[in-house]
């Protein structure tokens, strides 16, 4: 009797303790604190493992770079301080700016540098191009050390500040020992901020502080060059597996940022008081068709160039951003439109859809009715909507496809097979490489006609290598602009793939936030919050 | 009891070793690469190929299987391939927000389905017990997500009494825990209450229709205790079970509630890493899984004698 009367007075006790801290509860925290949601999902933190865009952007936020590209896509100095280049153009004399510690307090070394710079070049196919050109590199005193050249190469600079995939981080040495294809264990660098360890939940949650250590330039901040102020002091990267709940958080002012806002989406924002959209960034990324030219019957250029006649840009985007034309374009270069090396030649065929023109191409190619089995992940919203159109269009022209519905990370080792479908193979995919990457001959991956040593899709051909070749070699601008213009027509004789729209990214922001610097990649210096 | 105890832990063995297995061999023979989701869309077929090398993917299945079985012996799961951390670290992380949420919602389905339950099964075959029986029918037909987003727009978004989304760690205080377990408990809970209720009627009918009910009528004890007292301690083992099927299930992850109210729990995690081939953390979420649930049924097992003393260990 006394036991029963003790658990109801126990349980009675519970419930009104947990009533009284539900109604002192404070909804809200008072703070100084970023709250982002980001596409995709922070699982590997090292930035040199993996080309994942979630680990490049964030990775900017931990590390810092020798030199950056400015919003004019122009090579600025970052870490370094003052640089210079010998008369014989092949010694590049770097300082460090002074100050410069790692986020544990100890001075960035130029054997730091040197060692970061060793383990990029393992990876990046710019530092491949620059480890090849390089003679040394020596550390000349405790802040400067030399990149000493076999041949003048124009394009050093350019490697050291580039911004897409395989950024070239310092690291500290200890760090940047760590073989290339192993992933480092310690988050230490010389960025604005520092990633909280203790409090790091790969899919849920990952937090940054300032770091005490950092000297920001003085320069106003550029895309990803300038002085970056770390201005709040703590950033929560929250994961959200639904995009809705992500858009009713930013209403609700429990997230402040939200990258990839579904076009679907945008009108319930728009009626919002508190928050708003816009396009971060008007190069974004484009998506690209590429054919396996490994296997039957895309190994046939005809067959190629008929799939191109099939497929219809406008149909593509319109399935996934409906009327909203404001979100992409409808672009023929594969440098990009908005970009430097932005031409329309010879894509009369990528721009208007032409089923009847397709169906006699295909005949005179000889199609005989040859399997065709296209990658169709259903598990992201964007690519389901675009294959979806792709695949009835290919059937239009008269392919005989078989859509193999799947998911992304099938698609991700299933195209790594070159063999025939029947072994696990496939003869098209599709794929979203950005702007920041597509724009540069040396970074995008479709001119390089390098058979078996290429990009998925394995194209082959003789004139891209040398075009490619030519390039690296360019001595002049111009030269570089007239290459990249002959690259384009070639690739739209042979299809190494072919671009079937660009469109922007689109975020969502609380309108408490300023200081958002736009461009490819996101960065969150420089951002402030209002009360 | 101890030799039940001890005899019912030794017969999981088997058990635990033949889901282990299965669960290896099905994961591993799944399409799918963690080396090309490791590397990332951008990167080169040699670039993969030599990540699958340092994760030894090249390596045969059983060579795979006996390295994870030696690491499992020294009670090691294993790192997880993206994240790199432990995946002892990582379940230890999600647990949490699973465990507060499924006791949470047990707490509530049990408090509104067992007495919705005796009320329909005392007035059986009226309009309580059919009312009862629509809304049972109805928290178990309406998909979660739907009540999850209606209870979001109408609490949180309109009213912001409530957080929208998220998870509170006790650590940071049992009131903000309490805030961000509300919605999604009354979302799930609704589910749990349709399938307690009608089990706990169903069972209290047949309960109610024994002689030692009769009896104690007509030594005129009252209805409350003859409901609660005599019927609803004999009806106990399968209410028992069902509840403890229910938190199984909760422990298990609830995806769909994490999903809509983004809540980092067991349900997601196992999800993600499903999607991301990680298999050393499915290997170690599936064993954690099996493990509760050996464990919960154990539990349930011995809280029989507790309801009918003829049941003895």
């Amino acid at each position: 009797m006394k036991f029963r009367r003790l658990f109801r007075a126990a349980l009675l006790g519970g419930m009104l303790a947990s009533v009284a801290a539900l109604a002192t509860a404070l909804p809200a925290q008072a703070d100084n604190t970023l709250r982002i949601k980001m596409t995709g999902s922070l699982g590997i933190i090292d930035p040199e493992l993996t080309t994942s865009t979630p680990t490049r952007d964030m990775a900017y936020l931990v590390w810092d770079t020798l030199f950056a590209t400015d919003a004019d896509y122009k090579v600025q100095p970052q870490m370094v301080g003052k640089y210079a280049i010998s008369d014989d153009q092949k010694t590049y004399t770097l300082t460090l700016r002074d100050g410069l510690k790692w986020s544990d307090g100890t001075p960035v070394t130029p054997a730091d540098c040197i060692a970061s710079l060793k383990r990029w070049m393992v990876k990046d196919s710019f530092g491949r191009l620059l480890a090849g050109e390089l003679d040394h590199m020596e550390a000349v005193d405790d802040t400067t050390f030399k990149l000493v050249l076999k041949e003048p190469w124009g394009m050093t600079l350019q490697a050291l500040g580039k911004p897409g995939a395989y950024v070239p981080f310092m690291m500290p040495q200890r760090i940047a020992d760590t073989p290339a294809d192993k992933a480092i264990t310690e988050y230490v660098g010389s960025g604005p901020y520092m990633m909280k360890m203790d409090e790091f939940a790969p899919g849920s949650k990952v937090v940054y502080v300032k770091n005490p250590y950092y000297v920001p330039r003085d320069e106003p901040a550029s895309f990803l060059a300038g002085g970056k102020v770390a201005k709040v002091d703590r950033i929560e990267r929250i994961d959200f597996p639904d995009d809705v709940s992500a858009v009713n958080a930013l209403l609700a002012g429990e997230i402040d940022y939200m990258e990839g806002v579904p076009p679907d989406l945008l009108p319930t924002i728009e009626a919002s008081d508190t928050a708003e959209w816009y396009i971060r960034d008007h190069l974004g990324k484009s998506l690209q068709v590429v054919f396996n030219w490994a296997q039957p019957p895309f190994n046939n250029e005809k067959v190629r160039q008929a799939a191109v006649m099939a497929l219809s840009m406008k149909d593509i985007q319109q399935a996934y951003f409906g009327d909203n034309d404001k979100l992409y374009t409808l672009c023929p270069a594969v440098f990009f439109c908005g970009a430097p090396y932005e031409t329309d030649i010879n894509s009369e065929h990528v721009m208007k859809q032409d089923i009847e023109g397709a169906k006699a191409l295909l005949k005179e190619a000889g199609y005989n009715n040859e399997p065709v089995l296209v990658i169709h992940p259903t598990d992201a919203q964007d690519a389901d909507a675009y294959m979806t159109v792709a695949v009835q269009n290919l059937r239009a022209a008269g392919f005989n496809v078989e859509d193999f519905a799947t998911d992304t990370a099938t698609m991700f080792s299933r195209r790594t097979n070159n063999g025939p479908i029947a072994d696990g193979g496939w003869s098209v995919f599709s794929t979203g490489w950005g702007g920041i990457d597509m724009m540069n001959p040396i970074t995008n991956v479709f001119t390089k006609g390098a058979c078996d040593k290429g990009w998925f899709g394995w194209a082959c051909d003789d004139q891209l290598q040398q075009l490619s070749a030519a390039y690296v070699k360019a001595a002049t601008p111009e030269e570089q602009k007239d290459i990249a213009i002959k690259l384009q027509a070639r690739i739209y004789d042979v299809i190494s793939f072919v671009p079937m729209g660009q469109n922007y990214i689109v975020v969502g922001r609380s309108k408490k936030l300023s200081g958002l610097i736009d461009g490819a990649v996101s960065t969150f210096w420089n951002v402030s919050k209002s009360d | 009891m101890l030799r039940y105890v001890g005899l019912r832990l030794l017969s999981t063995i088997p058990v635990l070793a033949f889901v282990l297995l299965l669960a290896f061999f099905l994961l591993h023979l799944a399409p799918g690469d963690p080396a090309a989701l490791i590397a990332g869309d951008s990167a080169t077929p040699a670039q993969v190929e030599a990540i699958r090398a340092q994760l030894h993917l090249n390596e045969p299945l059983s060579t795979q299987l006996w390295i994870w079985l030696i690491d499992l012996a020294h009670f090691d799961l294993g790192r997880s391939v993206f994240s790199n951390l432990p995946v002892t670290q990582l379940i230890a992380q999600r647990f949490e927000p699973t465990l507060m949420l499924a006791i949470s919602t047990t707490i509530l389905a049990v408090l509104l389905a067992v007495p919705l339950g005796v009320i329909a099964a005392y007035r059986a075959r009226t309009g309580i017990d059919r009312g009862v029986i629509v809304l049972a029918v109805a928290g178990y037909s309406v998909p979660v997500f739907v009540i999850g987003y209606c209870l979001i727009f109408v609490f949180a978004v309109q009213l912001h009494w409530l957080p929208v989304q998220g998870y509170k760690p006790l650590a940071e205080g049992l009131g903000g825990t309490l805030r961000s377990l509300v919605l999604p408990t009354v979302a799930l809970a609704l589910l749990y209450v349709g399938l307690i209720a009608r089990v706990t009627r169903a069972t209290m009918l047949e309960v109610l229709d024994e002689d030692y009910i009769r009896t104690a009528r007509a030594k005129g004890a009252l209805t409350l205790r003859v409901l609660c007292i005599h019927a609803l301690k004999n009806a106990g083992p399968p209410i028992v079970t069902v509840i403890g099927i229910g938190f199984a299930s909760l422990i298990g992850g609830v995806v769909v509630t994490e999903t809509v109210f983004n809540i980092p729990g067991l349900g997601r995690l196992t999800a993600e890493a499903v999607l991301r081939r990680d298999y050393p953390l499915v290997q170690g979420m599936l064993l954690t899984f099996a493990v509760m649930l050996v464990a919960i049924n154990l539990v349930v097992d011995l809280t029989y004698p507790l309801f009918d003393p003829r049941i003895r260990y």
